[in-house]
């Protein structure tokens, strides 16, 4: 029966009937061992019921499963239909064309915002038209009707998050109209067909994708459809059509090396220093480059389109030097420099074979908007040099110094991690927050109490009460200290209350006690105080503050009550914590050790920033061990609301 | 018989039941259209000749570009490639020519032009110059300065307006470039013109007010919010602190609202500063006062937008959705509030705290923009202590810089390089050379030889390279960033100086912990003088330092491009003039840089017994000594030196512990 259940469901069905059939038919024969004997009528017809029932039941199920796999199927998902069979638009020649782009349009001005209030997920919603073909009066086809790029830009968004298939909630809007290669386009018409889009509204909230702008014989560098409000992404724009902040650059596609496989290469030097692969360059610069070349001889190559190539050769994929034939795109990862001089356009493909062959591009375009430079550092991948300057080149490359190069090929983008980067030092007058943890070991606690309260930084005192089956003391019973202190009742007893950021801290440098470290001194305390004040090892992270402890702390709890030092208690000149094993210098495995021994040491000088950072300090890697050992998701219950707020205050 | 038919009868119904389970569904099915989950999203179709479509492009389209010939500049618009002229930039530094200006000069003026002094540009004549600058001043109505004879259609000029507009009826700004402040995004020029930030009228010209912000996150019980308002005073919503200090709850209720039309900086977590261009001047409130600028629309272009990224200090809203910024406000981690209240402190301080700093930035920026290749990357503008401090001539690699490592969590590698200086009684050093030469970490040892005596023509056999260097009987040839220095780390000693090698190793690790601080051995501390009313500083052991003495000291490199480039000239003649002002004015070159005190590790007790330090100047050079710590403090605008009471020592120091079990055994002996 298992078997039969796989199968499709026609050959499935026959089966079926085929076994019931053959049980019958056994029977009569012999009769089955498991069948207790009675009438022959009854046994067929009990057999046969129970067959039947058993089919319903397997049947049954199937139907509970079959939708589903036939769901996850894509090609039931989505339609499966030629291009051809799209529906055709006829354009009357005098219907209404959008005006030409608007030059100030800015975000706040020709966007409509209030059309993106519905973005769950914190991502905007994108509609796309569906895809018509247009055509004039004659029947004439404005466009090709969609390419393989375009095709394949609209069916990534369709696949992602951003994609909405209801118009109303939509926020940008996507016409399925081609306009990647305006050479391809007829420029009037296809304004036309943009303008009776259903929900144009003079372009607001649309956005088109263009790669090649611009035509023969000026090669405008923005898209000259007129377009109106739209925004345009768009390759090759310049400082003159770009509008900064509303527009997008985009890097021209090329299928080139798209198609190639290239290795990965590392950083390092390589064959030619510099490489100018393009075919279209302006003979006034081919005559500089081929100078340069003149003049470094091999470390620069300067290649062109081939002349003598036998016939089958894709021309495309090679370069010439003379009657030397190089592989395209692959000859790019013999370089350290690689040429990306403008054409008629200012965006160029051949900086997408660039990047992609690691080679570090030399832009040479006036005025050209790089791809999007509105988020990245081109300085950090890329040298920008002047068309003027087109003859120097060669020097001011080699004036980047090596290790500059090797960051610029391996295109790394290092960010700055660490969260406190501006050196303060607070004021003195500001002073710390001590915490103190306690459970249940009221004496010992009063006497902490009383110890820290003499330290002359000290601004507040805030007593974490793990204890939930005991009340802590009456009001009258606490000693009477000159700073404001409060007790806090936790809904849990977790050793990593002490670390929550309580509303009451309200100073930059916290002092996280136990409620049995009665042997420091106020003047080492003050001391610990001091360091975390005058102490700029900036903290990394979390192993690094906890650590970040008065040094001479740390030493108290490893050998017991300091013993007296003759000569270091006066005024301030106390040893400090040693260099050598300073927190800064644990990374890697180290950090987990040090976290052990800070969740078993006793005290700690802390900055309240710890407190109020942890959750995403917790979050890297390194810190799995320390989130299961401690945080024990007490970090994200705000414990605000359980954590009830008994005024003992004995203010001063 | 009868239960036999009904048997059959229920045979027949179980029977039928079946046949339409099996024959019915499949026809439903077919009867329902492709798409059985409606709510599904339709997407984009998966054409059946995808693989057909034809690419956007005929093959050799895109490398077949015409050619096209260099472009000229188009009526009107300008840009950097079309309307600057490079060619006259060649050569060290940036050459400019500052018109003068025909009738009294303000003080505004001088101090523009002091400024530009200072800055690191060379002053020629208008034949030579690579930027000629223009400055706009308010001139009373209607005066226009006449269009100056080199002015060449504007071509490589800078037309300077801190505060007024410029007179445009006189002539056609043409290919000039235009600095000025808060420019409206419509006329302005990215990546030609400059935005200045909108500068109130009483702004410092130097020095400048340091930012306000005393603690890195915000204080418990701080608004949320800050309005600007008209007249510059800000409107604060004070929350009831105790109900909703950070809660969604505090937009209903708001609590009372304050006014405060005196006090002109707010006191707010987020500053609202709406779009128009009068608000600008708000936005320099909000930076000093730490409080983060929140943008609503605004249709000015940011200041110095070109290499500050201001994403990282203010948050640029739209003025259509007031709620949703307020509600996004509420909502932002405490870990980017913190980020963006630091930035905003650093920007302030190192780009618009005052009037010098902003014409230096604006003249950085059109030197990166010459030198192209060699200009500072963005990290260097966007994190201390900035683009005006960190010289792309000593680098373009932010490894190279001491700032830079506790950021990307690395620390220098390599070694030190010993470099002693021989100054007048011209004895060489032997036992000192010995005892640094001992040190793991040297790498070299340079000797400068300042006297008058010649060098001796041999010296003792080291392990590490040993080099002679003739200096120019100068004492701030001590700081000259000299060729043969190969290391990150300098180790500053002088003749007289003595050190043992533990000494010299332990300092070293700890450099390499604190890279952009200096670390030294002996100290001084300096001092409010009531009654002398100026500064004083003292050798005397205090509880305080913030001085540590050059002659023996640990210390990056970088720092001698900084003193011999960075540091105004009459600080590095007022050096050479008093040669125990040389310890003062590195120390403060360093402590202004980085906003640190020095470092002190321990220094044995037996050198200071054979020879005690050198104290401020002795009773007969007391005046010029105390003179230069205040010429010094007037040079900077205020005091740099900065105050600390750490010393580090080794672990185990003076632990009582086996003496074997200690890495540094000699620094405590007796």
């Amino acid at each position: 029966m298992t078997m039969i259940c796989t199968t499709g469901s026609q050959e499935w069905e026959e089966e079926a009937v085929c076994v019931i059939m053959c049980a019958s038919v056994k029977y009569n024969i012999r009769g089955p061992a498991l069948i207790p004997r009675m009438k022959t009528k009854h046994r067929i017809y009990y057999i046969t019921l129970f067959s039947i029932v058993l089919l319903g039941l397997i049947a049954t199920g199937m139907f509970q499963f079959w939708p589903h796999s036939i769901e996850s199927s894509s090609d039931w998902n989505v339609e499966k239909r030629s291009v051809r069979d799209v529906p055709v638009v006829r354009l009357p020649a005098d219907s209404p064309s959008p005006e030409r782009g608007d030059l100030s349009c800015r975000m706040h001005t020709c966007f409509d915002v209030y059309r993106c209030g519905f973005n769950p997920k914190n991502k905007i919603k994108v509609y796309i038209y569906s895809l018509k073909k247009y055509v004039d009066d004659a029947g004439v086809p404005v466009s090709n009707t969609i390419s393989r790029e375009y095709n394949e830009l609209l069916t990534a968004i369709s696949d992602s998050d951003y994609y909405t298939d209801d118009i109303t909630r939509a926020c940008l809007f996507v016409p399925s109209i081609d306009v990647l290669n305006q050479n391809t386009l007829r420029i009037k018409e296809t304004a036309q067909a943009l303008g009776q889009l259903s929900r144009w509204d003079r372009g607001t909230n649309h956005l088109l994708f263009n790669m090649l702008p611009g035509g023969p014989p000026d090669y405008n560098t923005a898209l000259d459809v007129p377009r109106d409000r739209a925004l345009l992404a768009g390759g090759g724009f310049s400082t003159w059509t770009y509008r900064q902040g509303y527009d997008v650059s985009i890097p021209v596609y090329s299928p080139l090396s798209a198609e190639v496989d290239l290795p990965e290469k590392g950083p390092g030097p390589r064959r030619y220093f510099l490489l100018s692969s393009q075919m279209a360059i302006h003979p006034e610069y081919r005559e500089d480059l081929d100078a340069l070349q003149a003049r470094h001889g091999e470390s620069v190559l300067v290649l062109d389109k081939c002349t003598n190539l036998s016939e089958g050769v894709l021309w495309v994929r090679k370069r010439c030097r003379e009657h030397q034939v190089y592989d395209y795109p692959q000859v790019l990862q013999e370089a350290t420099f690689c040429v990306v001089l403008r054409g008629a356009r200012l965006g160029q493909a051949v900086l997408s074979d660039v990047l992609r062959a690691s080679c570090v591009p030399v832009v040479i375009a006036d005025s050209y908007i790089l791809p999007f430079s509105e988020v990245l550092d081109w300085k950090r991948a890329s040298v920008v040099v002047p068309e003027e300057k087109i003859s120097d080149v060669y020097g001011i490359l080699q004036s980047i110094p090596q290790r500059q190069i090797e960051e610029m090929q391996r295109q790394k983008w290092s960010s700055v991690s660490n969260p406190l980067f501006l050196p303060l030092i607070p004021p003195q007058s500001q002073g710390f927050t001590a915490i103190v943890l306690t459970y249940d070991r009221v004496e010992s606690l009063f006497r902490v109490i009383t110890e820290v309260s003499k330290v002359p930084s000290l601004s507040k005192l805030l007593v974490v009460w793990n204890n939930q089956n005991k009340n802590p003391p009456e009001d009258s019973l606490w000693p009477k200290i000159r700073v404001p202190l409060k007790v806090v009742r936790t809904a849990e007893n977790k050793l990593s209350n002490r670390f929550f950021p309580y509303d009451e801290i309200e100073t930059e440098a916290v002092l996280a006690i136990d409620d049995d470290i009665i042997m420091l001194t106020s003047d080492e305390l003050q001391f610990g105080y001091e360091v975390r004040r005058f102490q700029t090892c900036l903290p990394t992270h979390l192993a690094t503050m906890l650590s970040r402890a008065g040094g001479a702390v740390v030493r108290a709890e490893n050998q017991g009550p300091l013993p007296p030092r003759p000569g270091s208690r006066e005024g301030s000149t106390f040893a400090s914590s040693p260099p050598a094993a300073w927190p800064c210098s644990q990374r890697g495995p180290e950090v987990l050790s040090a976290e052990e021994a800070a969740r078993r040491r006793p005290y700690s000088c802390v900055p309240r920033y710890k407190s109020f950072h942890a959750r995403t300090l917790l979050s890297s890697p390194v810190f799995t061990e320390i989130q299961s050992l401690q945080v024990q998701g007490s970090w994200n219950k705000p414990l605000r609301g359980r954590s009830t707020l008994l005024d003992a205050s004995i203010a001063g | 018989m009868q239960s036999w038919r009904r048997k059959s009868l229920w045979l027949a119904l179980s029977a039928s039941w079946l046949l339409v389970l099996l024959r019915v569904f499949p026809l439903l099915r077919l009867a329902v259209p492709a798409r059985p989950w409606v709510g599904a999203p339709q997407g984009w179709p998966r054409w059946l000749d995808a693989e057909l479509l034809q690419s956007f492009s005929q093959p050799g389209e895109l490398p077949e570009d015409d050619p096209q010939p260099p472009q000229a500049p188009r009526g009107g618009s300008c840009d950097w490639g079309a309307c600057f002229d490079v060619s006259k930039c060649r050569g060290g530094g940036l050459k400019v020519f500052v018109y003068p200006v025909a009738g009294p000069i303000s003080d505004t003026h001088r101090g523009i032009l002091a400024s530009i002094e200072s800055s690191r540009s060379r002053s020629v004549s208008p034949d030579e110059a690579c930027l000629l600058l223009l400055l706009s001043l308010e001139a009373p109505t209607g005066e226009c300065s006449p269009v100056p004879q080199q002015w060449n259609g504007g071509r490589n000029h800078l037309v300077l307006s801190l505060h007024s507009a410029f007179c445009p009826q006189t002539f056609h700004l043409g290919q000039a470039m235009v600095a000025k402040a808060s420019p409206t995004v419509d006329t302005f020029r990215p990546g030609f013109d400059v935005a200045l930030p909108l500068l109130p009228e009483a702004h410092p010209l130097r020095g400048g007010a340091p930012g306000r912000l005393g603690q890195h996150s915000p204080h418990p019980g701080v608004p949320l919010l800050a309005l600007a308002e008209e007249r510059g005073g800000w409107r604060t919503a004070v929350p009831d602190s105790s109900a909703c200090p950070w809660d969604g709850r505090c937009e209903q209720d708001r609590g009372p609202e304050q006014t405060h039309p005196g006090a002109t900086l707010p006191n707010a977590t987020f500053c609202l500063i709406p779009g128009h261009r009068p608000d600008a001047l708000h936005f320099l409130q909000a930076l000093q006062a730490g409080c983060i600028p929140v943008l609503l629309s605004p249709r000015w272009e940011l200041p110095f937008s070109e290499v500050i990224d201001w994403t990282k200090a203010a948050i640029v809203a739209d003025e259509r959705l007031p709620f949703q910024v307020l509600a996004a406000l509420q909502e932002m981690p405490p870990t980017r509030v913190l980020a963006l209240r630091q930035q905003t402190q650093f920007l302030w301080d190192a780009y618009f705290s005052s009037v010098e700093k902003v014409i230096h930035t604006t003249l950085e920026i059109i030197q990166d923009r010459i030198f192209g290749a060699s200009a500072h990357p963005s990290l260097l503008w966007n994190s201390p202590p900035g683009a005006l401090l960190a010289l792309p001539t000593f680098s373009t690699s932010p490894l190279d810089f001491p700032f830079y490592h506790l950021q990307r969590g690395s620390r220098p590698v390599g070694r030190f390089s010993a470099l002693i200086w021989v100054g007048a009684p011209g004895q060489p050093p032997l036992k000192l050379i010995q005892a640094v030469a001992g040190s793991q970490h040297c790498a070299q040892i340079l000797v400068l030889w300042s006297s008058e005596k010649p060098p001796p023509p041999r010296w003792p056999k080291t392990t590490v390279p040993l080099t002679v260097l003739e200096g120019q009987r100068k004492v701030s040839d001590r700081f000259f960033p000299h060729r043969a220095i190969s290391t990150d780390a300098v180790l500053s000693l002088d003749a007289q100086s003595s050190l043992t090698t533990s000494e010299v190793d332990f300092a070293f690790v700890v450099w390499q912990n604190f890279p952009e601080r200096m670390v030294g051995f002996l100290t001084w501390s300096h001092f409010w003088d009531e009654a002398r009313g100026g500064w004083g500083y003292t050798a005397e052991r205090a509880n305080e330092f913030s001085v540590v003495l050059t002659s023996a000291a640990l210390y990056h490199r970088y720092y001698h491009t900084l003193f011999t480039h960075s540091l105004p000239k009459a600080l590095r003649a007022l050096a050479d003039e008093a040669p125990t002002c040389v310890d003062i004015l590195m120390n403060s070159l360093v402590a202004a840089v980085t906003k640190l005190p020095p470092l002190k590790v321990p220094y044995g007790k037996q050198h200071l017994e054979a020879r005690p330090p050198l104290a401020p100047g002795g009773p007969e050079s007391q005046l010029p000594a105390q003179d230069c710590i205040n010429r010094m403090a007037a040079e900077f605008g205020y005091m740099p030196l900065v105050s600390s009471r750490l010393r580090l020592d080794p672990v185990l120091f003076k632990d009582p512990v086996s003496v074997l079990r200690k890495k540094y055994r000699s620094l405590e002996k007796p």
